[in-house]
């Protein structure tokens, strides 16, 4: 982290959000607002929101606009965006802010595959503007289980814990035995960031964009499942990887009211067996799922897209102070 | 036993790994969007010096080592140990080989060193950046000869082995970086 703020970052990030901009007024899509304090908050078992108190009315820090976004495209059904910050709690590293930029869109009528080519298609609006060579990147998609089959040689979807501790075994993750215990997610998540993310996307020096597709079904979070061509049920769901950065997650949006329901109450009885308080339901955002239109969405972290044009190495460098 | 939390991790904080204790290089907090945090960390052995990555998993405890620097003045050695002096207490305290390892040819007496104890026992012994030390041995000085275009072996007070300039002679004082075992400048006495 440096102590001396470079203000030229400011211009930078600036013209980032005018590229952004210009890049959806060009494609149609609207600009909203939505609110950043609710009554609701994720449910996911390992993001944590920050809350506020008014009167006896407890109020969360949104950690992504995805909830009031997918009822105001229930309510506009067309394509919309937003920047906004969001918040998570105890999020902090030369990747993480706890409070950071997003960039948020859906796009009615297009699953996951063709929002991974809107997603390159910005990136690369993007990248040949700030890179002075102009030279477009390269885009790579991967599916998760030809990822792990290159590099492990073993089938994500049918793999076994003996397997993926023998993998954490030998990438020298050694010390990881007793606290993730057999839990296949917990190994993979283990592999996946500290092993295999690093390899992703190229080099600072030799970027290029991978996109990994189709992830196991049990990483669904809002994400429709359905089968692969082996007949194996993925989670329709990707992420971009530049340089070994994480840079955006991306859903074929479930809209299945029901289902919905059952995923956020598993993720309530995980959080009770790891010890982390219940999250009360978005009812609002449950009734208004089932009329959903056909869409993908897709977020993207904004401070580490802005590290990763700058040549920057940690998000600390690109936010004030 | 105190412990840690990973996310009280950061530099220099010093932990037990594998029953020895070890000092936080570097610190790095790795996550994926929606799954388990991780906390990679570059770790130096006190004892080996060796360094090593580990993961944990975010939110996990690590034992703490109890382990401090105090700064103790070398005394003496009778050939196994070598005793420092904390010169506010007198208290005296003999470090052995393994802690004083490669520092041994460095060490003077009345010098003030960085001595490292856990538990209360010396694990490592870090002498001064630079030292004055008087050559004991070395071909005669060539005389007039200051500019230093050649350079001979001297061997010093503690038995180390300098490269210095042809025009030293035994009884110089000369001022040595402990660091890089090199000669710095004759030592204005």
């Amino acid at each position: 982290m440096s102590n001396s703020f470079d203000f030229n970052v400011l211009h930078e990030r600036a013209k980032l959000y005018y590229l952004v901009r210009l890049f959806f007024e060009k494609s149609t899509a609207l600009e909203v607002e939505t609110p950043i304090l609710s009554s609701s908050t994720t449910t996911e078992p390992f993001i944590d929101s920050f809350d506020l108190v008014e009167g006896n009315q407890r109020l969360f820090l949104h950690t992504s606009p995805e909830f009031y976004m997918k009822r105001l495209l229930t309510a506009v059904q067309q394509d919309i965006y937003q920047l906004v910050k969001v918040f998570r709690r105890e999020e902090s590293g030369n990747k993480h802010l706890r409070e950071f930029s997003l960039l948020e869109w859906y796009r009615v009528n297009i699953d996951e595959q063709a929002l991974i080519d809107d997603v390159a298609n910005l990136m690369q609006s993007i990248w040949v503007s700030f890179r002075p060579d102009n030279e477009k990147l390269t885009v790579e998609k991967i599916s998760y289980q030809t990822l792990f089959e290159n590099y492990y040689q073993i089938n994500p979807h049918q793999t076994t814990i003996s397997e993926l501790k023998a993998c954490a075994k030998h990438s020298g993750l050694i010390s990881l035995e007793t606290a993730l215990g057999d839990e296949k997610d917990r190994w993979l998540d283990a592999l996946m960031s500290c092993v295999l993310e690093s390899n992703l996307g190229g080099t600072h020096s030799d970027p290029k964009m991978t996109f990994i597709y189709d992830y196991p079904k049990s990483q669904c979070a809002l994400a429709r499942i359905s089968k692969d061509e082996q007949g194996n049920q993925v989670a329709k769901r990707f992420e971009l990887y530049i340089a070994g950065v994480e840079l955006a997650n991306g859903f074929y949006e479930l809209n299945d009211e029901k289902e919905q329901r059952r995923r956020f109450n598993n993720e309530n009885s995980y959080r009770r067996m790891i010890e982390k308080e219940q999250i009360p339901l978005d009812e609002e955002f449950l009734n208004d799922l089932d009329t959903l239109p056909e869409c993908a969405g897709v977020a993207l972290g904004i401070d580490r897209l802005l590290m990763l044009l700058l040549g920057k190495n940690s998000v600390h460098e690109v936010v004030y102070p | 036993m105190a412990s840690y939390s990973t996310n009280e991790f950061k530099s220099g904080l010093k932990i037990m790994i594998d029953n020895d204790p070890c000092a936080i290089i570097e610190n790095e907090f790795v996550k994926p969007g929606k799954g388990q945090a991780f906390n990679r960390v570059k770790i130096r052995n006190l004892k080996t010096g060796r360094v090593v990555e580990r993961t944990f998993k975010s939110g996990e405890s690590v034992e703490a080592a109890d382990v401090i620097d105090t700064t103790l003045q070398y005394l003496y050695s009778d050939g196994e140990f070598w005793y420092f002096m904390n010169t506010d207490s007198f208290e005296q305290i003999g470090a052995d080989k393994s802690a004083v390892a490669d520092s041994e040819i460095w060490l003077k007496e009345q010098d003030m060193c960085e001595i490292t104890l856990w538990n209360g026992d010396p694990i490592a012994v870090t002498v001064p950046n630079f030292v004055n030390l008087t050559v004991s041995d070395t071909d005669p000085g060539v005389r007039g000869d200051t500019s230093g275009g050649g350079s001979k072996p001297a061997t010093m007070e503690t038995g180390a082995v300098v490269q210095v300039p042809l025009f030293i002679n035994i009884g110089d004082i000369l001022k040595v970086d402990t660091r890089t075992g090199k000669y710095v400048a004759r030592a204005k006495d």
